[in-house]
């Protein structure tokens, strides 16, 4: 049995048995505004900052700036932790903004298939086990059909279960579904779903563990909050 | 300088097939993949109007300059030094060339 990435997100560890099963792929899906992302931060900064594991922020649509700032505001010093080569945030999105659409298809400069030439250079030189894709939405756009998609999906999560990296993929959903494209649960081996909802006029985040393979998990929904160093789940409330 | 270099017009010529330039994106490749080619492309494309395909040194060093910093956003700043001496030690190796085979 291999071990775990403890992402040290007060109450998320005790609900998966002390962390995510190495070398797995941890799909985070939500709505936008649901801190998929600030969970993404924690993931990557904990691991660099406690663990002392080398970690992978690539973001693909969020500009480096805003993730750096964000994170700062919840306690988070990415940019130190950079310095010390621990933390590798990898802005492609810059990339992209500064090419036309025409031009960024034809490069397909976010698509699996480039992704992956990437991070098998960038995981060999920086030694890093904790990647986060932010996000998988934005991949999207180079395939024509879902069909295509899938197969690329289904390639790119094999590499990435190759290189052993642990990982957390991020996904914005719409309304009530698990995922953007609806394939993306299926290539990986956990669903964590966050969400907000409005009960009895209060307003609530939640998370909930929907699917976790190789380990035990609590998969009932549980209040969150987003204090002051960040995301701060209550693993013994539960809602619904 | 040949006479030809000087007659090619910018549009036609193609930058990153200069043996130096290839140089770069080789080193860059090892580290980001296939992503150099975009890169590299984008930062010759960006000196067109200054040259000719046979380039002097100071559009060599601006070419060179551009692809470090575009790419220290992918592979951070302590690798993006590492390669910005490895390519200031190829340009080093291919000017004194230079020199001794025209002397």
């Amino acid at each position: 049995m291999k071990g775990r990435k403890a992402t040290h997100i007060p109450g998320l560890d005790e609900l998966i048995c002390d962390g995510l099963p190495e070398g797995t792929i941890n799909l985070i899906t939500g709505p936008a505004g649901s801190a998929k992302s600030l969970m993404g931060m924690h993931y990557v900064y904990n691991g660099a900052k406690y663990d002392n594991e080398p970690s992978i922020y690539l973001t693909l649509e969020e500009s480096r700036d805003s993730i750096l700032r964000a994170a700062k505001a919840y306690g988070m010093d990415l940019e130190k932790l950079e310095k010390e080569g621990k933390v590798y945030l990898v802005d492609i999105g810059k990339m992209r903004v500064e090419c036309t659409a025409s031009e960024e298809l034809e490069w397909g400069l976010a698509s699996f298939e480039t992704l992956q030439d990437f991070l098998k250079n960038h995981i060999s030189f920086s030694h890093a086990t904790r990647l986060v894709l932010d996000s998988v939405t934005a991949v999207g756009v180079y395939y024509k059909s879902t069909e295509l998609m899938r197969r690329e999906l289904f390639k790119f999560a094999r590499f990435l279960k190759g290189s052993g990296i642990t990982s957390m993929i991020i996904s914005e959903v719409i309304g009530d579904k698990d995922s953007r494209y609806g394939i993306e649960e299926f290539i990986a081996d956990s669903l964590i779903k966050m969400d907000y909802e409005s009960t009895s006029g209060e307003y609530r985040r939640t998370v909930t563990v929907k699917k976790m393979r190789f380990t035990k998990h609590d998969p009932l929904k549980h209040p969150f909050l987003i204090m002051e160093n960040g995301i701060e789940i209550s693993p013994d409330e539960v809602i619904g | 300088m040949s006479i030809a270099a000087h007659h090619l017009k910018p549009e036609n010529m193609d930058l990153t097939v200069h043996p130096l330039i290839r140089s770069f994106e080789s080193k860059l490749s090892e580290l980001i993949g296939v992503l150099s080619k975009f890169i590299v492309t984008k930062q010759c494309t960006a000196v067109l109007p200054y040259t000719t395909s046979d380039p002097e040194r100071s559009i060599i060093q601006k070419i060179s300059k551009g692809i470090i910093n575009e790419s220290s956003v992918l592979i951070g700043d302590i690798q993006a030094r590492t390669l910005e001496k490895e390519f200031l030690k190829i340009t080093e190796e291919y000017f004194k060339e230079e020199v001794t085979n025209e002397r």
